[in-house]
């Protein structure tokens, strides 16, 4: 308990706190008593306590907190025992379902008559189907639910006959083993509700039960709801669920500032909660490290994901070096003895051998340290050193398929630098073109369409932004400068196609499209155009702008477009290298064919796509090893599949699938991290796996859909927030839905339709469908499972 | 007694206002049976559930005094007074609920939808800590009773306490502060129900 001398400064300051505006006030206080840490503490949690949101404590809210809650003598099949607890929402009761056909003890839930509108009622028992689906060890269980006579609505759980996790570590004396242990097992529960698209939101140690046999079980997913509904939104509702209900201390600081929950929030959680059970014990660097990644202020220094957490906990069980830990030498040193310590007992030999390759890795840690020291003395040279890394390093690897990791390294020393680099106001023009051009290319490694990448969408679209602010900073001095419009034209065209596949904002997109299409037709008026890449911005930007118009189901609009840019093209009189021009005139008759196969004119499709991949053909025919072009041609590949089996060119149809799976196998093999690359072989093996169903063999186009739906769930699993991974799993779900009906059981197809269904549902309910994808794909579910009889 | 009463409360009143502490503690043993009579058929039953403290207390009040017949400073103080007697009679309610029931682990039920009034709070617990709140800050344990229990206006509170509602909004913005994270603090080791 804190003082009373202490509470009563802090509720002074507090009160001046409130007179500065909302989002300055901590700021305020930490500047103003920066001497007195103890009271800037007290006076932020009741800044944090006033901003919660919470309607506790109304005007003449006293009367309905002293109400007493009549109990109920049944609900649905259950009759009512006994209390188990109330809150101003309503009561939970113990009950017994007792229709005869079996016992069974439950909890029921039942929120008070009058306490929801119809409205939050419907949302009620949205939650509660969401909440029925998640099926667990270590999560209760949600059975069923219904609405008693009086209106109110009821929802019957799992009994868990247990006590909260906090009580229990208190009482059951467990090594420190035991306490991770049981968290590697709570992780997991979280890992799975996130797989299902599911945010607990309100991770704590009450939220825990221990059972009598000593299980977890993760309770209290009564605020849960699809994380979707938050990442989209990028300015939460301040009355919504997410911002009502958090725990303070335990609620990632983000939540705090109304922001929505997502997975990143629950790994706060879980590292407040790991903290919060290892409670008074001494720990070592390692788990503070653990925790204090897991806690990180910052969205991006926290674990990415709950399993990559409960992974690094694993590895610290086990005496392997942590993620989280600085990697010093003397650190894995350290981990590399205790590891081996039976080793090290064999003799002084081993350990004279352990202990010159520790002075060696020491020296060398020792000399980066010295070659660290210099780099940023020598500011100048330390640029010119990283803009040639960016330039023509990077230039030169970006292309080759398998320098995935060498660039990451490169990645990581290099976006520190030009993040000093930014802060600096008075940056001179040169420098901030280099932060653009270098953030541009950052984007590219961290998430990058269309080229090799680390799949972290989250940093490359920032990066996008920081470039685009430093690119906004040089035009507002001189709106003439050539090539920072250029640079701008550019980094517009990434960010668009961000906007469009990862994001699926295709208003955003086509905002960003047209931006980049008026400056690119500015800039080529310019004098000095002509030493800039303006010209392949402008034709660039005009197949982003087709592809967009694909997005929006302007169909029809984008094949007239498609048409006129080939005619365009045909006649420009522009210098421009044969095999580029073919490869562009190959992307407008893909474009064309797509749009035709989207339209469902299959025939007319046929002969567009199949020029584009004679042209890719062509190209690669001369340069075998470009990963771009054997991309494009992977890409043509699926709408051509599409259109042959769907015009009944069965035999056209399993060869270019075969075709396509073959590309993006090879694709994947240069570098078997790559995001992208899995997504195309699940892909194509959807293609192959209806293809050889339809007209061919059974059992190849089965193993094939299983395997391209591992890979679409493992995709999901690991990057829960990007939200084209489920949508792509619906799609091959869709897929599954034919497959199987012709090659196993219906029950098996309508399985895969109604989760693909639900899938699309969520994500149509969050408005994170394009209007393809809503106008075409969820009526071609409904008209499979409608089809199947499910 | 309904045309005697309003006369007697105004004849307290006057002797209150010219300083007479023992017609300050008649009143509020008028108000206090009042409000018991009131409030504990309705506190008993989820009927009505909509009425507020607020509600009850200017029912209260308006059974013995004529309103419209006092003036506007005595009418704050008036209802100030009866926000002290609806506080006891509430928290003598929650004591002897407790002290009825058998024990049960205290739960908070989460399933807080947007709209709706989030958790409940525990008079009990809520009573300790405004005690502790008078010792460190009387004026804002005031503004809390004359506005949870009594459901007083701002402009009503401003009145009685003599300031500004700038100031008095502020203040209880405090309070509320405060006393929500006592209680959380209390709270700690509940138990909670998914």
């Amino acid at each position: 308990m804190t003082s009373d001398s202490l509470d009563q400064e802090a509720m002074h300051v507090l009160s001046l706190a409130l007179d500065q505006a909302s989002d300055m006030r901590e700021q305020w206080v930490e500047e103003h008593y920066s001497s007195r840490p103890e009271l800037i503490v007290r006076v932020l949690q009741l800044l944090r306590r006033d901003a919660s949101g919470t309607s506790a404590l109304r005007t003449g809210g006293a009367r309905s907190d002293a109400l007493d809650v009549q109990q109920p003598e049944r609900a649905g099949n259950y009759k009512i025992s006994e209390l188990i607890g109330q809150g101003g929402m309503g009561a939970v009761y113990k009950a017994h379902r007792d229709s005869g056909d079996f016992d069974h003890t439950a909890a029921i839930k039942i929120v008070r008559p009058g306490v929801l509108s119809d409205q939050l009622t419907a949302r009620f028992e949205r939650e509660r189907q969401t909440l029925a689906s998640l099926n667990h060890p270590a999560i209760a269980r949600l059975f069923d639910g219904g609405t008693l006579e009086d209106g109110s609505p009821y929802i019957i759980m799992e009994f868990v006959d247990g006590v909260p996790l906090g009580r229990w570590v208190d009482s059951a004396n467990l090594s420190l083993n035991d306490l991770l242990n049981l968290f590697v097992q709570i992780c997991g529960a979280v890992a799975y509700a996130h797989q299902n698209l599911i945010v607990h939101r309100d991770i704590t140690p009450s939220n825990v039960l221990i059972t009598k046999e000593g299980a977890v079980k993760l309770i209290d997913f009564g605020i849960a709801k699809p994380q979707s509904l938050d990442a989209i939104g990028e300015t939460p509702d301040p009355e919504s669920l997410a911002s009502l209900s958090f725990t303070p201390g335990f609620a990632a600081p983000e939540r705090k500032q109304g922001a929505g929950a997502n997975t990143l929030s629950d790994v706060f959680s879980l590292g407040k909660l790991l903290e919060a059970i290892l409670g008074e014990r001494d720990l070592d660097d390692d788990l503070r490290a653990v925790i204090s990644r897991a806690t990180a202020p910052q969205l991006a220094d926290r674990y990415a994901s709950v399993t990559a957490l409960s992974d690094d906990i694993e590895s610290y069980l086990s005496g392997y070096p942590v993620e989280a830990r600085e990697a010093s030498a003397m650190y894995r040193f350290g981990k590399y003895i205790r590891r081996r310590r039976w080793l090290v007992s064999f003799g002084t030999l081993a350990a004279g051998a352990l202990v010159a390759a520790f002075v060696v890795t020491l020296l060398q840690y020792q000399r980066a340290e010295t070659a660290l020291v210099h780099a940023n003395d020598r500011f100048e040279q330390a640029r010119q050193l990283s803009r040639s890394m960016m330039t023509d390093v990077y230039g030169a690897m970006d292309q080759v398929p398998g320098t995935l990791e060498a660039r990451e390294n490169m990645a990581g020393i290099v976006k520190t630098y030009v993040e000093e680099l930014a802060a600096d106001p008075n940056a001179p023009d040169n420098v901030l073109m280099d932060v653009a051009v270098q953030n541009t290319r950052l984007s590219d490694i961290f998430g990058g369409l269309g080229i090799a990448n680390l799949g972290d969408t989250e940093t490359s679209w920032a990066l996008l932004l920081d470039a685009e602010k430093a690119l906004t900073r040089l035009l507002e001095r001189n709106p003439d400068d050539v090539a920072a419009i250029d640079e701008m034209a550019w980094v517009k065209r990434l960010k668009a196609n961000q906007q469009l596949t990862y994001q699926l904002d295709v208003e955003g997109a086509r905002q960003t499209n047209s931006e980049g299409l008026a400056l690119a037709e500015r800039g080529l008026q310019m004098p000095g155009a002509e030493d800039t890449r303006l010209y392949f911005r402008l034709w660039n930007s005009r197949t982003d702008h087709i592809k967009i118009l694909a997005y929006e189901n302007a169909l029809e609009d984008a094949v007239a477009a498609a048409r006129q840019y080939q005619i365009e093209l045909a006649e420009s009189e522009y210098d421009e290298e044969p095999q580029r021009r073919n490869s562009r005139l190959a992307y407008f008759s893909r474009q064309e064919g797509e749009a035709l196969s989207d339209l469902q004119r299959w025939e007319e499709a046929i002969p567009p796509l199949e020029r584009a991949i004679a042209s890719y053909d062509e190209i690669l025919a001369t340069d075998n090893s470009t990963y771009y072009y054997k991309l494009q041609k992977l890409t043509t590949i699926g709408p051509l599949t599409l259109s042959q089996l769907n015009a009944g060119r069965g035999e056209d149809a399993k060869q270019s699938a075969d075709d396509g799976l073959n590309i993006a196998r090879d694709l994947l093999s240069a570098d078997e991290e790559d995001a992208g690359s899995w997504g195309y072989v699940a892909t194509k093996l959807e293609m192959v796996a209806r293809a050889q169903s339809e007209y061919g063999d059974a059992a190849k186009g089965l193993s094939s859909i299983e395997e391209g739906l591992q890979i679409r769930r493992r995709l999901v699993a690991d990057f829960p927030e990007t939200l084209s991974h489920q949508r792509d799993l619906a799609g091959t779900l869709k897929a599954a839905g034919r497959v199987y009906a012709i090659t196993s059981t219906p029950e098996r197809s309508c399985g895969a339709l109604n989760e693909g269904k639900s899938i699309l549902a969520r994500l149509n309910e969050s408005e994170s469908l394009t209007d393809f994808d809503r106008d075409v794909w969820i009526p071609e579910i409904d008209g499979l499972i409608e089809a199947n009889g499910c | 007694m309904a045309i005697e009463q309003p006369t007697r409360v105004n004849g307290l009143l006057s002797a209150w206002r010219g300083g007479d502490e023992r017609a300050r503690d008649s009143l509020f043993e008028l108000l206090y049976s009042e409000l018991r009579q009131i409030s504990a058929a309705l506190i008993r039953t989820e009927r009505n559930a909509s009425l507020s403290t607020g509600d009850l207390v200017n029912e209260a009040v308006l059974r013995i005094v004529r309103m419209d017949k006092i003036d506007w400073n005595d009418k704050a103080h008036f209802l100030a007074l009866a926000a002290r007697a609806m506080r006891r009679v509430l928290i003598e309610h929650a004591r002897s609920k407790n002290a009825n029931k058998r024990f049960h682990q205290k739960v908070t039920l989460i399933t807080q939808l947007p709209g709706v009034a989030a958790d409940r709070i525990e008079l009990d617990a809520l009573e300790k800590a405004l005690i502790r709140l008078k010792i460190i800050d009387a004026d804002k344990a005031d503004i809390v009773e004359l506005r949870y229990f009594g459901g007083l206006s701002l402009e009503e509170i401003a009145t009685v306490k003599n300031t500004s509602s700038s100031t008095v909004k502020r203040n209880w913005r405090v309070a509320r502060a405060w006393l929500l994270d006592n209680l959380e603090a209390e709270r700690g080791d509940d138990f909670r129900l998914a």
